[in-house]
């Protein structure tokens, strides 16, 4: 009897194995759906108790070093307000110069912000999920960001009411990026969740600590000039062919409460 | 006179529900509140269950449990039962052998599997994807795990954690097996 049972394990686990490789996607979409509706209401609440609690433990666990952190603060709001008036001015002067020159203005993106109401460890899968779906007009492969243009990943699936977008630390996220200041292209992957590289960097190129790594809009799926990440270090492929780099992302994945996909092109 | 048991059909909504509630927990709650210490709800559950029902009654329920979360997940369906299923068979199989008799000390190795296999679960889901997919895995990304990762945090939060839902698991699956028994005679 035990080793029958052991066998039906053994048969079931094997059936497991057929059903990833097989990945019969369609198969699971209409419980994908039902199961997703339920969800949503239930995953609301606990990600607004969840985003609560997070928040009070933070606040409880910062009391001691908000005296410091005030001063800093304090001195980095100076030192914003100077920059601030430096760049409105130079904004104005930009915009003087566009006009002179015939130029179009700068564009912006058609976004539609979301909430994030479920989250996936560091590890795992390295996804979100966000309480906007197809019935808002989100759509698979569109671009997430943050408010300050910084990449989150893209939806890897939209529901009516919700979605799952793969962050750019996800091994399967692949995103085309260049170094803002020597143009030197490559592929941007994530690490499973242990950071992201930009990848197939050529050897002749040099990259310095600290440069910016932004979208190159090669492919089309992220427009051009969307913050990845800065260059952290760089080493030669396992072929020695190319070259790696490490990036920093700009982006704490684990504190995301809200982020906005881009619905449409430059308005 | 009617005779109403309520059997497999309640016992089945109630036991689908909480595994339900255990991922929505995961993804929702747990995962925000402790972002930086990995504590796994799903591997707590599984463990629990096949100490509670036996390895032959709980491991359909195991494989459930992994397809609801890659169902909410951008994972492929089958990924996460497979992981479960191998701990799941691994406290199986200890219980068997060790920790059956004495309550005290079964629980306390119990909590010592939780927090050696929550430190295997990210590994195990690497290799199977990798095995499964080809996805890019190296030496490297276990040793930057190992730097990453808080191994006493991990350890201790999530064997607190397996004792929490180990008791809420025991709570409902006894409430399962009274109400599983009992009939009720209408007229």
């Amino acid at each position: 009897m035990q080793k029958t049972r052991f066998f039906r394990a053994i048969a079931i686990c094997c059936a497991l194995f057929a059903l990833i490789f097989w990945n019969p996607e369609k198969l699971f979409y209409p419980v994908r759906v039902t199961l997703g509706f339920i969800a949503v209401p239930f995953e609301r609440v606990f990600s607004m108790i969840g985003f609560h609690t997070d928040a009070s433990l933070e606040f409880l666990g910062s009391i001691g070093t908000l005296k410091q952190e005030n001063e800093r603060l304090t001195a980095e709001n100076i030192r914003l307000t100077a920059e601030n008036a430096k760049f409105a001015d130079m904004t104005k002067e930009n915009e003087l110069l566009r006009k002179e020159f015939n130029l179009l203005p700068r564009g912006t993106f058609q976004l539609k912000a979301a909430e994030v109401i479920g989250f996936d460890q560091q590890n795992a899968g390295n996804w979100l999920s966000i309480d906007r779906g197809s019935a808002d007009g989100i759509q698979k492969g569109m671009a997430v960001i943050v408010d300050q243009g910084a990449v989150v990943g893209r939806v890897s699936d939209a529901l009516a009411h919700s979605a799952t977008v793969v962050l750019l630390t996800s091994p399967e996220s692949v995103v085309n990026g260049v170094d803002i200041q020597t143009e030197a292209q490559g592929i941007v992957r994530g690490q499973y969740g242990l950071g992201i590289v930009l990848d197939t960097v050529l050897q002749t190129d040099v990259l310095k600590q600290g440069d910016a790594v932004v979208t190159s809009g090669l492919g089309g799926e992220f427009p051009r000039g969307l913050f990845l990440g800065k260059v952290d270090a760089a080493y030669p492929s396992n072929d020695r062919l190319f070259q790696q780099v490490t990036l920093t992302p700009l982006i704490n994945f684990s504190k995301l409460r809200t982020v906005f996909v881009i619905v449409g092109g430059v308005k | 006179m009617f005779r109403i048991r309520i059997t497999s059909m309640v016992s089945f909504f109630i036991q689908s529900l909480f595994l339900f509630l255990v991922v929505i927990f995961q993804i929702s709650f747990l995962n925000i509140v402790f972002s930086h210490i990995f504590l796994n709800a799903l591997l707590a559950v599984a463990i629990a269950l096949t100490l509670t029902r036996g390895f032959f009654v709980a491991w359909p329920w195991v494989i459930c449990l992994g397809i609801i979360f890659d169902i909410f997940s951008a994972n492929v369906v089958g990924v996460t039962p497979i992981v479960l299923i191998v701990f799941s068979y691994g406290i199986s199989f200890l219980s068997r052998r060790f920790l059956l008799e004495n309550k005290t000390s079964g629980i306390l190795i119990a909590m010592l599997f939780m927090a050696i296999a929550c430190l295997f679960y990210f590994p195990l889901v690497w290799v199977v994807r990798h095995i499964a997919f080809g996805v890019p895995l190296s030496t490297e990304h276990f040793s930057l795990y190992v730097a990453s990762t808080n191994i006493l945090g991990v350890v201790i939060s999530n064997a607190l954690l397996f004792v929490l839902l180990y008791a809420l698991t025991q709570r409902i699956n006894q409430a399962l097996d009274f109400y599983g028994d009992r009939v009720i005679v209408k007229r």
